[in-house]
């Protein structure tokens, strides 16, 4: 098979931009607590970070326990200074199982949901 | 996708050009050719007329478009039925609350302001300033379009602007392209002379190229955004789309081209080259119709720079010039002096102003850029350009190495360097994946996992093992391989370094948990044992020129060593996973792992200096990380991980 050296460069031939710039759709960029960790604290918040600024009338976010039951604050809000920002309140969490659910909405009006785990073990 | 919201977006767009382009043909094209034609006649009255009629039509179904899918918008928005999107108010907090609703509000009040000026300009047709209005108005309405879409969203400034200046443009020079077809035919039709029909067909064309290297141009720039490779152009549902369109758009260019260089020349003199103009001019007003249904559907998908592809064909281009044999640099030499010849042919031919020599000068021309293109065709998979769904974490890492010791190692080896007890055995040697796996694509290494390699002992795995088992596989190897590349960086950046950290998260006492690449600014990684590295620890935890040079600190104890006690300031509580997969970054050349090493990880995440053993002058290894800072690459924006649904 002839992939030579940098034979990565199949990618960067056939792209045009090395990384094009986020646009479009919202997607989980990234959390704290992160996707599918283990902390040994319980946190205060949870921050998902989004791959472009959403609408902060119809984005949500909220934390469910083992059971389904909504543990969270219920004050999920866009970030007022980092629109592409979401966040939700936690009170003192007791170990276990945690599943964060999103919903948002771009500025782009498209809507994409998601959710994913963490836990907390001390 | 929405039908609904897709025919009302169509409509939309499609009423907005016709608005348009009705007052640029008035404008530019009538305005001069046709109203010189028949100066003080009843004809003008009679185009005047037609465009009124369309206009105002066109502005009536954009309206209506206009709300049913501010309704349909609203709805998706909220996740809620029509009925309730309506008594619940859904729609004025989205008119209140959402940037799209501030655009559509605006874009309301520009549309009182058009239909006023068509009334206007009903009263007094031949004004210009009125014209001048109308046309000015109609622009913004059309234009204001690119802020409702994907553009729209850029989280840059500087390249929200960009974008949504070049599709702006592209809306102007389709709507002054497309909407001044109607009137176009309206005026071939109705030509009292077919001097007159010539007249305005010739100054058609020149609206027809203005619009089309507008189009061209802004489409290029949009489709960098939005698209952005060959592989999304082709491997996602956005990008065949896209690709249906351009090929509408290369018909219309046909069509359009035979009007320019055939049909209008003839006009004067033949009575049915009036005829099939006006003919292709319906064609491509059709064509348009079909372009602007797809733009309807495209602004509700997904770009295709923003999903995993899947690659239709079996090759794919490779334009690295090193790896190619002596055999095929000669015949690409000699393809290039050989397409020197056919454009010296094309260009003799324009010159005596026959086609004739043109005409084999292209034929040639094309073949040529096809035989020195295969050149470059490497076997490609249909997962050759897909982005993984699994992150690429110290998570993953270690679950793929798990499935790697069990199911790959007795012929890869350990270390997956080829060497395994098997090895020996088989009519072909294993690859040496920690040296090769960064020179391949993922979704290569993913698709000889999955369905093994033709004629070599390599098997396949899938469906014993599932995708995104596979596919954490893939990201041990190159966590291996980035190990393995790591070995031959040292204290000065690295600015080919191609050996990737994996992602982790780690928690400092009340400061919550913090992610290695969350944070898109520098790490140093600092990888100790315990009593040796005391001293290096407790300098680095007072030296503040780190923190200025914005170097985070992220202490990790390796295996074997006991952690910092709680109290310290670099504590951070750590899975215990990271010790053993970052452990493997931190062995010398002959393989021994380092009992205290540095690790400088630039905001994207990748190792660009590496310093083992603790310093003999701690200050001055802080100086030389704080100079290495300096020079790191800034933060660049990856493509968007896939967990999502949509």
């Amino acid at each position: 098979m002839k992939f030579g050296h940098p034979a990565v460069a199949l990618v960067g031939a056939c792209a045009w931009f090395a990384s094009a710039p986020a646009a479009a759709h919202a997607f989980l960029d990234h959390a704290i607590p992160a996707v599918g960790s283990t902390v040994h604290e319980s946190p205060q918040s949870i921050r998902l970070w989004f791959t472009e600024q959403l609408e902060p009338a119809f984005s949500h976010v909220q934390v469910v326990d083992a059971s389904g039951k909504e543990i969270d604050k219920g004050d999920s809000h866009v970030d007022a200074s980092d629109a592409s920002v979401l966040a939700v309140g936690v009170p003192a969490l007791a170990p276990g199982k945690y599943r964060v659910q999103w919903r948002v909405v771009s500025v782009d009006t498209h809507v994409t949901e998601g959710d994913f785990t963490f836990e907390i073990k001390p | 996708m929405n039908p609904a919201l897709v025919a009302a977006r169509a409509i939309h767009f499609g009423a907005s050009m016709l608005v348009f382009g009705e007052w640029v043909f008035v404008a530019f094209v009538a305005g001069v050719a046709w109203r010189r034609a028949f100066a003080a006649s009843t004809r003008t009255a009679g185009l005047d007329r037609h465009a009124f009629v369309f206009a105002t039509a066109a502005l009536a179904a954009s309206a209506l478009s206009g709300i049913a899918w501010v309704v349909l918008e609203a709805m998706q928005m909220a996740g809620v039925p029509i009925a309730q999107a309506v008594a619940n108010g859904t729609v004025f907090v989205v008119l209140e609350k959402t940037e799209f609703g501030h655009l559509f509000a605006w874009r309301a009040l520009l549309w009182l302001a058009l239909a006023a000026s068509l009334v206007a300009l009903r009263v007094k047709p031949s004004s210009r300033a009125r014209i001048g209005v109308a046309l000015l108005g109609a622009g913004a309405y059309l234009a204001t379009l690119a802020a409702a879409g994907h553009a729209a969203a850029a989280s840059d400034g500087s390249v929200r602007a960009m974008h949504v200046g070049a599709d702006a443009l592209h809306l102007l020079a389709a709507g002054g392209w497309l909407g001044a077809l109607p009137p176009l035919v309206y005026c071939l039709m109705h030509a009292p002379s077919a001097q007159a029909a010539a007249r305005v067909a010739r100054r058609f064309s020149v609206l027809g190229i203005v619009c089309v290297a507008i189009l061209i141009a802004s489409g290029i720039v949009n489709s960098l955004f939005l698209v952005g490779s060959f592989a999304a152009l082709f491997g996602t549902a956005y990008g065949q789309l896209l690709v249906v369109k351009l090929a509408l758009f290369a018909v219309m260019l046909a069509l359009a081209a035979t009007n320019r260089l055939r049909l209008t020349p003839r006009l004067a003199a033949d009575n049915s080259s009036l005829r099939s103009l006006a003919r292709n001019a319906r064609l491509e007003l059709a064509g348009g119709i079909a372009i602007v249904a797809i733009v309807g559907a495209l602004g509700t998908m997904v770009p295709g720079a923003h999903r995993s592809p899947r690659w239709p064909f079996d090759y794919a281009l490779d334009f690295t010039l090193g790896d190619l044999s002596a055999a095929a640099l000669a015949l690409l030499i000699a393809c290039a002096v050989f397409a020197l010849a056919a454009v010296a042919l094309i260009i003799t031919g324009m010159r005596r102003s026959a086609l004739r020599l043109s005409i084999p000068g292209c034929i040639a021309l094309v073949v040529l850029a096809a035989v020195s293109t295969s050149i470059f065709a490497v076997p490609a998979f249909p997962t050759t350009f897909a982005t993984s769904p699994v992150p690429y974490t110290v998570d993953t890492v270690s679950q793929g190495a798990a499935s790697f010791a069990k199911d790959c190692s007795g012929c890869h080896g350990a270390d997956a360097r080829g060497d395994g007890p098997l090895a020996a055995t088989l009519p072909k040697k294993p690859a040496n994946l920690a040296e090769h796996a960064l020179h391949h694509p993922e979704g290569n290494l993913f698709w000889w996992i999955a369905h093994g390699i033709a004629e070599t002992p390599m098997p396949a795995f899938s469906p014993q093992i599932g995708d995104d088992g596979i596919w954490k596989i893939v990201q041990y190897l190159v966590a291996r391989a980035s190990a393995e590349a790591a070995t031959s960086i040292g204290p000065r950046v690295d600015t080919a370094s191609m050996s990737r950290a994996p992602d982790f998260g780690y928690e400092i006492a009340g400061e919550g948990q913090r992610t290695l690449a969350g944070d898109r600014t520098p790490a140093l990684i600092v990888l100790y044992t315990l009593p040796q590295s005391d001293a290096r620890l407790s300098q680095l935890a007072s030296d503040h020129r780190l923190v200025h040079g914005k170097v985070r600190v992220i202490a990790i104890p390796l295996p074997g060593s006991p952690p910092l006690p709680d109290d310290a300031a670099l504590r951070a509580q750590v899975e215990p996973a990271i010790p053993t997969i970052y452990a493997t970054f931190v062995r010398a050349a002959d393989d021994r792992t380092a009992l205290h090493a540095e690790l400088l990880v630039d905001a994207n995440g990748i190792v660009r200096a590496r310093w083992l053993g603790v310093p003999t002058n701690g200050v001055d290894r802080d100086a030389q990380i704080v100079a290495a800072a300096q020079h790191l690459p800034a933060h660049s924006s990856m493509p968007a991980s896939m967990h999502h649904g949509h």
